[in-house]
């Protein structure tokens, strides 16, 4: 709860944007992860000047403050772990400013990604970073998430996009990073260390990003193999040999048959693995491409290829692979998904790894990745109220993520650490390291108001 | 209801498709936040009480969530049950009381229809013009029909035209077209008799249940269903036309639903389930018979040929969209709006319970239809059209009506198979 005098401070700069009513607390207290925290309050701010109100009152008064953009972290970045307020940004959702010109646009945190993926296309600009939330999370949620996707094997993450930011520090001061210049080296690159900084240095409340001129085309490939340690190889092989598809998208069979029985749209049943490929460029750039993945394919006990040129064939593959996190939905109560991470060589073998301790504990997983930049998504299907199951189901993930620092990975592609990975961050990160970390963020926030609670 | 909201994997899909959430931009205005409030409700995290009311009924029951859902969770039942539960703890507007009461028993609509056509005569234009009902001025509302459209037109109508006789059809009004829009009733009535079908009105027929379902109304909402049920089983039927969506959505779902969730016997179940399977939305049967159907190529009632179209949700989430039929008319300029797909806000009478939100969403539909330039904008749905019409301005000089009375207009004849 917060004092009484706290509260009617916040009233007095948000107004009727400030709610403490339980029913409405309780639609704050999740994200797309599994665990829970209710906030004490939800605030929704309209202006920067609001937020820089809102910082000096919480810092002064000790209350811990954490960003919220549409709710759809994996990982629980958004949860209020130690109470006090969420400071939802949905609301403040402009787009500021869309220059294709000099290729930038001005956004405020709340902007859905997919929304300005719509006031780009008719200039013929997109903002690379896809992911499978992206018609419904935010450009705030994304940049302090730094969020991937499949099309981030060509053109890389949210990170590489960002050439500038407005942000308020703990103690309400109000400060610029970056400018409107695809290239700037002046003082340190504080845009990169904000981007998956999950709401615990400051709060984003404008952005500039990067954008790029659509490529004149797109061909999609649908892939088949008779098991999956050769759909794998098949993955290293090509990246290996210079090709770079956009996206390489890989689902092993119980995935397939678990979109196919939600979506029943006639995908391949029987394949041990599937690649769905996408390549882009000019039109002879993506048919030459196209061809050396047809025939590099060939070598690795391939069932079938599917092409898809047509927009609306296209859209239905990649509407299937969508639909995979909330397909695991219906065969469990719960699921749990994580996004470890290896150097693309890797990935048959880190593939077999996390079959053999799926295997082990007899749990009920699949293993669905962007492949080409070795970002696995171990799924397992479970039920919290079962102990014994989901005591198993811990055990299977924290050797997965030993497997993954085996093989020089590491714990997140693209999801963040959050609530999900925090304990696991000394398989990757030595002491001297994280105590960097730690020094930084005391520096910034010596209150620890700023999503307290989580990995740092 | 633990099936219906158990397995929701919180991944926020829902909020990509809610139109509420679309507007409000508020997690609480979300499918996700509803199913999420149900579970903390039943695992007594969270008291029943008005905020909880609001938080549930803040919904246009457009379906959509549930259609769009990966993990098949059933929020239209969910929500339909959980605001049943919590209209008995809290109550409901009176008025919307009132209206529950009234779709209860036909004789207490017709009645009451009378009485409201009278106002309509007698209350002066001006004040008409300012009183306000959800944001609407109320002569912005459609007029009555003089007689409801059951009275007008017989039971049973002989096809026309002279070709072999293809079959019988029944044909479910619903209320609006009954009570508001007959012309409606009477171009659905005249298609399916163009297309050489025997039309039966059965007189017994009633409210289809759906306002009463969203309205706690659940008593009366079974004794209409069954009253329904016993109307319109007939094996020897090829169809059940209906011209509303909501209706058809009603007879195809939660007829046979509420019998089974209310055990109510075998027998009525399968009558229901059979009644389900025939029920069809008047333009998916239309489309059925295209290739039959001859269209001129003069548009009716405007100088300005091109037609566009509004997709109400409960027909994109039970039927199918009646843009197919308008997109392969070759005689008919039909132009799309890029949001034809959009709820229009409407959502039975969300519209007048929450006249900002319900503004917000149609006023985004009423620009882009203007910039289209059409003159003739079509819609299935009674209660969108309400909404939308009510809107538009007089300048706008844009013409609302089903797609029926349209296809009707500009049908010219019917070549069937060896004729």
């Amino acid at each position: 709860m917060l004092e009484h005098a706290v509260k009617s401070e916040l009233i007095t700069i948000v107004g009727d944007r400030f709610t403490d009513a339980p029913e409405i607390l309780a639609c704050y207290a999740y994200d797309s992860f599994l665990e829970e925290s209710m906030p004490d309050a939800v605030i929704f701010p309209q202006s920067t000047e609001e937020v820089a109100r809102i910082m000096r009152v919480a810092d002064r008064a000790g209350v811990p403050v954490t960003a919220r953009g549409a709710g759809t972290s994996v990982c629980g970045a958004p949860i209020a772990a130690e109470h006090g307020i969420v400071l939802c940004f949905s609301k403040m959702d402009k787009i500021l400013e869309v220059n294709t010109a000099d290729r930038y646009v001005v956004v405020q945190p709340g902007v859905i990604n997919g929304e300005l993926q719509k006031a780009l296309a008719p200039s013929g600009f997109f903002f690379p970073p896809d992911p499978g939330s992206m018609n419904f999370s935010t450009i705030g949620g994304n940049v302090a998430l730094n969020a991937g996707g499949p099309r981030c094997l060509k053109y890389g993450v949210t990170k590489d996009y960002v050439l500038g930011m407005q942000v308020v520090l703990a103690s309400g001061k109000v400060v610029r990073f970056g400018s409107k210049n695809i290239k700037d080296v002046t003082g340190y690159n504080f845009t990169s260390l904000f981007c998956g900084s999950e709401g615990t240095l400051g709060m984003i409340t404008e952005v500039t990003l990067k954008v790029i001129a659509k490529p004149e085309t797109t061909q999609t490939l649908l892939v088949t193999f008779a098991d999956l340690d050769s759909t794998a190889k098949a993955v290293s092989d090509i990246i290996g040999s210079g090709i770079l598809p956009v996206s390489m998208e890989l689902l092993d069979k119980m995935t397939m048959n678990a979109i196919e029985d939600a979506v029943n749209m006639g995908l391949p049943r029987e394949a041990g693995g599937t690649l769905l490929i996408e390549v882009d460029g000019t039109r002879e750039a993506c048919d030459r491409e196209r061809s050396q993945i047809v025939a590099k394919v060939q070598e690795h006990n391939v069932l079938a290829v599917e092409e898809a040129q047509e927009e609306a064939a296209r859209n239905r593959l990649w509407t299937a692979r969508r639909a995979a996190y909330g397909v695991f939905a219906k065969i469990a109560p719960d699921i749990l998904s994580e996004d470890v991470t290896v150097p693309v060589s890797k990935v048959p073998e880190m593939i077999r790894r996390i079959y053999e301790i799926t295997g082990k504990y007899n749990l009920k997983a699949g293993v669905l990745a962007h492949a080409g930049d070795g970002n696995m998504h171990p799924l397992i299907c479970a039920d919290r109220k079962n102990r014994e199951e989901w005591q198993l189901v811990k055990k299977a993930f924290r050797e997965i993520f030993v497997a993954g620092a085996e093989l020089d990975g590491t714990l997140s592609g693209e999801h963040g650490i959050g609530l999900a990975k925090a304990e696991f961050l000394p398989l990757v990160m030595d002491q001297q390291s994280r105590d960097f970390m730690e020094l930084i963020k005391k520096a910034v926030d010596p209150n620890n108001i700023l999503n307290p609670g989580k990995f740092v | 209801m633990r099936e219906s909201s158990g397995n929701c994997g919180k991944c926020g899909i829902c909020l990509s498709v809610c139109p509420v959430y679309k507007v409000l931009k508020e997690e609480q205005a979300s499918p996700r936040a509803r199913v999420q409030l149900i579970r903390a409700f039943e695992d007594k995290r969270l008291d029943s009480s008005p905020l909880l009311k609001e938080l549930i009924a803040k919904c246009l029951m457009c379906g959509t969530c549930a259609a769009t859902c990966p993990s098949g969770v059933d929020h239209y039942s969910a929500f339909m049950e959980m605001r049943s539960r919590l209209i008995d703890d809290h109550g409901d507007r009176f008025e919307i009381r009132g209206l529950v009461y009234l779709l209860a028993r036909e004789g207490r609509l017709r009645t009451a229809m009378g009485m409201a056509r009278l106002g309509q005569g007698v209350l002066p234009d001006r004040l008409a013009a300012r009183f306000k009902l959800g944001k609407i001025a109320v002569d912005r509302f459609p007029k009555l029909n003089s007689k409801p459209l059951r009275k007008t037109v017989p039971q049973e109508i002989d096809p026309a035209g002279d070709g072999p006789e293809r079959g019988t059809v029944l044909y479910f009004t619903g209320c609006a077209s009954n009570y508001i829009y007959a012309e409606t009733g009477e171009a659905v009535v005249g298609l399916l008799s163009r297309l050489g079908y025997r039309v039966i009105i059965p007189p017994e027929q009633t409210c289809c249940s759906v306002p009463m379902l969203y309205h706690g109304g659940v008593e009366q909402a079974l004794t209409n269903i069954e009253r329904n049920i016993d109307a319109f089983y007939r094996e020897d039927i090829e169809a059940v036309i209906v011209d509303c969506p909501t209706c058809g959505s009603a007879l195809k779902h939660e007829f046979s639903a509420m019998m089974k969730r209310f055990d109510k016997g075998e027998a009525i179940q399968e009558k229901a389930a059979v009644i389900a399977e025939k029920t069809i939305d008047v333009m998916s049967f239309v489309y059925r018979h295209l290739a039959e159907m001859r269209f001129s190529g003069q548009a009716p009632e405007t100088a300005d040929g091109a037609v566009s179209y509004h997709l109400p949700c409960h027909l994109k989430n039970s039927f199918v969209s009646a843009e197919r039929v308008l997109a392969e008319i070759e005689e008919i300029d039909y132009v799309a709006t890029g949001d034809v797909a959009e709820c229009c806000g409407g959502g039975g009478t969300f519209f007048y319970e929450y006249p900002e939100v319900a503004e917000k969403i149609a006023g985004s539909k009423i620009d882009n239809v203007r910039r289209t330039g059409a003159k003739i904008w079509l819609t299935d749905c009674p209660v969108c059209r309400i909404n939308l019409s009510a809107r538009l301005e007089p300048t706008d000089e844009i013409t609302m009506m089903h797609p029926a009375r349209y296809l009707l207009a500009r049908l010219v004849d019917v070549v069937v198979d060896g004729n």
